[in-house]
């Protein structure tokens, strides 16, 4: 599949953020466009929805594949300094997982997120929209830091750290430490 | 601060995608990620590499999980393996943990499970490392000032050690080469009351008479052409020390006079000096041949012999202390492993077996020149029969308890038997001449059987 979207010619370094199906819907991008551009300090721009990839989803599982849809990321055309960040609604996983919140393989420039599981509370209550915003940016903004090959991070305050489920995402403020912090902005300035 | 916790990870499934996703997920914590699909693979990089931890897929074609880590646990009992299962596979999972695995992951599972089983290994790790410290300082407790061994043989000398430390008498060490003469001679020394004063070893079959005469005394200006200024000699250098006279043996008889007067009068005087400088060291000496022999052919002064041989310390040689060698190897592995930063596991079963199988001619220092050469060449991260030396040869031979007489009389014997008792043709193959060959015949009573004595 080539080509499905509009390939940017300039190479410059942003971020792209490329909606999978038609029902995530644009306030969250905008949000998670304004945090990227704020907290790594580069132009993100929303990119037209595409539809899911079918052979992405898995029947069984009710679930995307996140390491089928990245294969498919690297399949299309972008711009060749652009990270890549999917957001899909759909709930997301990969194969010795029962789910994940997002995905980014190291030395690759894309990234995928889940919205679905941060919709809600631990307890199953609809989570605050507030909330909601909140999660999908830590989320976002985690994801799009590892596609610049940053690993996790061991400092408890850190938004590198490894985040598995709702209150340790909900228990993060939205920084890095000063080390991730100088390490992501250098990574960043050397495209 | 991004993680880097140096855990080396080997990832074993026969599913691609879980190999892809497992590598891809660790490598985010900073692990060193390798992958194999199957078990033999998984065990070939097991030679190769020392892993922390091990997430072993119980079912695949071919060698099970299970096998895989029997086999693990046999050669790296320190790697971490957990086991990962399908529902089905449950009874499989419970045997595993059995055997010796850590734990088991049923999948898929949750992220958190993975981070946790993370933290463990490092945990594990640490505490592996904190062990391997103790041990080593096990070790030095169950050596002695550098002297390793646990055997009843080397515990005597270890009493025999302390027992005389704080006494002034001179000691004479005798022992075959490479048994550690010198190390027992510094134990002495680090234990006596002159541990703080200079241990000054000298090497007297290593010089020449007149060498040895100027390197012991000293000499001032002038006191023999190229003598340019005065220097000190090792007497003056080990003054309130411990002076080490190794190979005394090959002492010349006038320096032992020498030698013996400086001990009767605690004074010497530097070669060309006019004047007798005071001394006072203890003596330790150390031979490798019998000085009682040496004093019947009268190459060794009796008078000498009793002043250097007050207390006497037999260092038993390796191979009559068999028990120590799996202690002595492991000791040196760890130090040559430390030198060239490289890690292994131990010593194979099969290794350890060669090790105390041979005979060890040269003692201590040949097991630790062996296992200094097996670091080197090792591969893997097991020492195995290939890294030693001797694998080729004296792998399976029986211990001989044969007397060095003995081996020469049979050899001869079948030099003999194989050229028919043809005296020229046996020479030959000896690489000796035939009045040689007569002499050895009587020496060792080697006679022809009577039924071919005609055709001599």
């Amino acid at each position: 599949m080539k080509a499905s979207n509009p390939a940017d010619e300039d190479d410059r370094l942003k971020t792209l953020i490329l909606p999978i199906g038609d029902s995530v819907g644009r306030d969250i991008l905008e949000i998670i466009a304004a945090n990227i551009q704020a907290h790594l300090d580069m132009p993100a721009e929303i990119l037209p929805d595409v539809p899911l990839p079918p052979h992405a989803f898995d029947l069984k599982r009710n679930q995307i594949n996140a390491l089928t849809l990245l294969k498919d990321l690297r399949e299309r055309n972008f711009p060749p300094k652009a990270r890549i960040l999917a957001v899909t609604s759909t709930d997301l996983f990969i194969p010795i997982f029962t789910f994940v919140f997002g995905e980014a393989q190291l030395e690759e420039p894309f990234a995928v997120i889940s919205l679905c599981r941060i919709r809600r509370n631990t307890d199953g209550s609809p989570a605050a929209l507030s909330v909601f915003y909140e999660r999908s940016a830590k989320i976002a903004v985690h994801e799009v830091a590892h596609t610049f090959n940053m690993n996790h991070c061991q400092d408890p305050d850190c938004l590198m750290k490894y985040m598995p489920d709702l209150d340790a995402i909900d228990g993060q403020e939205l920084i890095f430490c000063p080390y991730c912090s100088r390490d992501l902005k250098s990574r960043i300035e050397s495209g | 601060m991004t993680i880097k916790n140096n855990i080396h990870v080997l990832v074993v499934d026969d599913e691609l995608s879980v190999r892809v996703s497992l590598q891809g997920w660790l490598k985010k914590f900073g692990c060193e990620v390798d992958v194999a699909e199957d078990g033999p693979t998984a065990l070939m990089m097991t030679e190769e590499h020392l892993y922390d931890l091990m997430l072993l897929d119980i079912k695949m074609p071919g060698m099970s999980g299970v096998d895989v880590l029997k086999k693990v646990k046999e050669d790296s009992p320190g790697t971490i393996v957990v086991m990962i299962t399908a529902h089905g596979s449950v009874e499989s999972a419970v045997e595993s943990m059995k055997i010796g695995a850590s734990d088991y992951l049923m999948k898929p599972f949750d992220p958190p499970q993975l981070s946790l089983l993370l933290e463990k290994t490092s945990q594990q790790r640490r505490l592996l490392v904190e062990n391997r410290l103790l041990r080593e300082k096990f070790e030095t407790r169950t050596g002695f000032h550098n002297l390793i061994g646990s055997s009843e043989a080397m515990n005597k000398v270890f009493r025999m050690i302390r027992d005389v430390a704080e006494s002034d008498s001179s000691v004479l060490l005798r022992g075959e080469t490479g048994t550690g003469k010198e190390l027992v001679a510094k134990a002495i020394h680090a234990l006596s009351g002159r541990s703080f004063e200079p241990f000054v070893a000298i090497n007297c079959g290593a010089f020449t008479e007149n060498l040895l005469e100027s390197e012991l005394f000293g000499y001032e200006k002038g006191a023999f052409t190229g003598a340019q200024g005065p220097r000190k000699g090792r007497l003056e250098m080990a003054n309130g020390g411990t002076l080490f006279l190794d190979e005394v043996a090959e002492i010349s008889s006038k320096m032992q006079v020498d030698l013996l007067r400086v001990l009767q009068e605690k004074q010497f005087h530097r070669l060309g000096a006019p004047n007798p400088i005071p001394i006072d060291f203890r003596l330790i000496s150390a031979t490798h041949t019998n000085l009682e022999e040496r004093m019947e052919k009268g190459t060794f002064r009796k008078d000498f012999y009793y002043r250097v041989n007050v207390i006497s310390i037999e260092i038993p040689p390796l191979r009559e202390r068999r028990e120590d060698i799996p202690l002595l190897a492991e000791c040196f592995l760890d130090r040559y492993a430390r030198e060239t930063a490289k890690r292994f596991s131990g010593i194979s079963k099969d290794a350890m077996r060669l090790l105390m199988e041979y005979d060890w001619p040269g003692n201590v220092r040949e097991l630790e020149n062996v296992m200094e050469r097996a670091v080197v060449l090792a591969k893997k991260a097991h020492i195995r029969p290939e890294n030693l030396p001797f694998s080729d040869r004296s792998g399976q031979r029986p211990l001989s308890d044969s007397s060095l007489q003995t081996i020469i009389r049979d050899h001869i014997g079948g030099v003999l038997e194989k050229s028919e008792w043809n005296l020229s043709r046996a020479a030959d193959i000896l690489g000796i001449n035939r009045a040689t060959l007569y002499r050895k015949l009587r020496k060792y009573h080697i006679a022809r059987p009577v039924d071919k004595v005609e055709s001599l």
